[in-house]
């Protein structure tokens, strides 16, 4: 069973991302922000990180560099964003992909399971 | 060889010469004339013949004061008397007091000699002409006055050119005395030898006044100065610009030479150019406001442009959360997960209630920015709809006490637009106590007005972007740790509808305590009739 990390700021939304992919077979952790995601991957490492980019404390684009920064190890993220360049948010922190929002279940399902390292 | 005959022989000039002296007076260029003691003219020479037009025939024999004044006395007098038509070309030490011929003939027949003076005659043409004449007594061999010889030289021309040259050199005065210049001339050791031009007026000095004055002295102070005429003392032309006394001028300083080459000073030509310095400093005035004016419209551009993408960001932030909880549904989460129902229901209204605050929100700042913010104001008791308002926002707000203390305050207002501003307010609170806790919301009376405070103990505002808290699209917490949704409108919005209702917004907050924000709205004056029935 493949872990996915939920990183958005959004309480509302991180349930219902939580919620589906829990339904879709996923193991689901979740942080409001990107310092609170540093700290779930100093418990487990997973095979996914859903990244929304603009969250008050530490935003998408830190969180991103801290990752490199402090991990050798590789994990695919998938950029949630509300930007009408959402490919260009992926590229600026050399992202796997990206998820438009606002995006449907089938979207997120297909999103996951495109991107998540089995 | 009589005494008399020997006498006669060595006095008595010869043939040769005789013959001479008629050459001369015949080719020379001025009149000769000579007269007998009764003032008749005796000889007339070609010179004669040709300034007066009268021939040898028609002057010999004539008095001389008809021949060479046909005027009269009258007219000469006038001429004489007058200072500017008559002035002396000569030195005028030799001016005749008598003013015509007849007169002066009478002091040559008592031996005077009349040194030349210039008087204005006629010719026979009646042009007029200016004359020199010079008056000597005529003696004959013995000693005896037979007469006078008058040398007469035709001065028109010269006169003409004089009062040419005069004419030259007055405009010149003028053109100088007006111009708005200053001419300064200094010899080798730096004093005045000339000093003129209207310029002068405004630096507060008078033509010529300084003359012999030290300029190095007069202008120790302006070291800028002095070193564009040291220039001009070593031999070179040099040219800068100067300011005395709220006059710019434009100054050009030329060393001076003799016509051996030797350096006799410097002159100087300053140009009063204040009015050019003026409409100069006022073309960049223009230029500056311009360019400030662009660069306002540009931040205004850019800040608009912001405003949109913040503007999107926040609707379709509730638009994802209520997409994906209407999907879930849509596929049947419902079902499966009973509680499902109960979480997404708060979820939806929040977000519908965030949508709907945002676009109120956008349609108020539109008419407001149009010009276009309209009341339907009625009477009604503030109370009431704070008590309707918290109620409506508790519902959506689980992770937050919302406690209010009321009172009946009756007011003139826009239900609807009060409501924005005590829905933004509230919101606020909400939004800036992230860890949740109580909301505090008072209405009381405080002199004539109704005061509501809405009290927070949250993350509050940083001291140094509280001035700017009422700003049109300001994010007070924008890139700090409590950067959370927003587009900058609210506040700026709530405070212009209490303005508008004449009423005031006003805040206190303490980075990392929280923030009371208030504001009061006059009291409603007693209906007259409805209080006596």
């Amino acid at each position: 069973m493949s872990t996915v990390l939920v990183v958005d700021d959004e309480e509302p939304i991180r349930k219902a991302v939580a919620l589906v992919l829990r339904d879709a077979g996923y193991r689901v952790l979740s942080a409001g922000d990107g310092a609170e995601a540093l700290a779930r991957l100093d418990e487990e490492w997973p095979a996914l990180i859903l990244l929304d980019m603009r969250m008050p404390g530490m935003d998408g684009w830190t969180f991103a560099r801290e990752l490199r920064a402090r991990h050798t190890r590789a994990v695919p993220i998938v950029v949630l964003t509300a930007a009408r360049d959402a490919r260009e948010r992926a590229e600026e922190i050399q992202a796997d992909g990206f998820l438009s929002k606002p995006f449907d279940v089938q979207g997120l399902i297909d999103t996951v399971e495109q991107h998540a390292t089995p | 060889m009589t005494e008399s005959e020997s006498q006669f022989a060595v006095l008595r000039p010869s043939a040769e010469s005789l013959h001479h002296l008629a050459a001369i007076i015949e080719s020379s260029g001025d009149a000769i004339v000579s007269v007998g003691l009764d003032g008749a003219i005796t000889s007339w020479n070609p010179a004669a013949e040709s300034i007066y037009g009268f021939s040898s025939e028609e002057a010999i024999g004539r008095s001389i004061g008809t021949v060479l004044s046909p005027e009269r006395e009258t007219q000469l007098s006038t001429v004489m008397s007058d200072p500017e038509r008559g002035r002396s070309l000569s030195d005028g030490s030799g001016s005749p007091d008598a003013t015509d011929i007849r007169s002066l003939m009478r002091r040559v027949r008592k031996g005077e000699r009349i040194p030349p003076y210039v008087v204005l005659q006629r010719r026979k043409n009646g042009d007029e002409i200016a004359v020199s004449i010079g008056i000597a007594p005529l003696v004959d061999l013995d000693g005896e006055l037979i007469g006078a010889v008058l040398v007469i030289r035709d001065v028109t021309e010269r006169r003409r050119l004089e009062a040419s040259l005069r004419d030259a050199r007055d405009r010149l005065q003028a053109v100088i005395n007006h111009a708005p210049i200053i001419l300064t001339a200094l010899d080798m050791e730096g004093r005045f030898t000339l000093l003129e031009g209207k310029g002068l007026e405004a630096a507060g000095r008078r033509p010529g006044a300084l003359i012999g004055h030290s300029f190095f002295e007069l202008l120790q102070d302006r070291p800028d100065v002095l070193a564009l005429y040291r220039r001009a003392f070593a031999g070179e032309a040099a040219r800068g610009r100067g300011e005395f006394r709220g006059v710019v001028v434009d100054v050009r300083v030329q060393p001076l030479w003799d016509e051996h080459g030797v350096q006799t000073g410097v002159i100087a030509v300053a140009l009063d150019i204040s009015e050019q310095a003026e409409a100069q400093a006022h073309r960049d005035r223009l230029l500056t406001e311009e360019q400030r004016a662009r660069t306002d419209a540009e931040s205004a551009n850019r800040l608009k442009d912001e405003f949109l993408s913040i503007a999107a960001h926040e609707l379709k932030t509730p638009i994802t959360g209520m997409k994906l909880y209407v999907d879930m549904m849509a596929r049947g989460f419902a079902l499966e997960q009973p509680d499902f129902v109960s979480q997404a229901v708060p979820v939806l209204s929040g977000y519908f209630a965030r949508l709907e605050r945002l676009v109120d929100d956008l349609l108020g700042l539109s008419r407001l920015s149009l010009g276009r913010l309209e009341f339907r104001t009625q009477r009604l008791d503030l109370g009431e709809l704070l008590r309707a308002v918290v109620e409506r926002m508790g519902a959506v707000t689980p992770d937050h006490d919302l406690r209010i203390e009321s009172t009946p305050a009756l007011v003139e207002a826009d239900p609807d637009r009060i409501e924005q501003a005590l829905v933004n307010l509230v919101s606020n609170a909400v939004k800036f106590s992230p860890d949740g806790g109580s909301i505090q919301i008072r209405l009381g009376i405080e002199r004539s007005a109704a005061v509501v405070a809405v009290q927070d103990w949250g993350v509050g505002i940083p001291e140094e972007r509280q001035a700017q808290i009422f700003e049109r699209f300001y994010r007070a917490h924008e890139g700090t740790a409590h950067d959370y949704s927003g587009m900058g409108v609210g506040l700026y919005l709530s405070r212009e509808i209490v303005r508008r209702h004449g009423g005031a917004m006003w805040f206190e907050s303490d980075w990392g305590r929280g923030s009371t924000f208030s504001f009061s709205l006059p009291l409603a004056t007693p209906r007259e009739g409805g209080v006596r029935r």
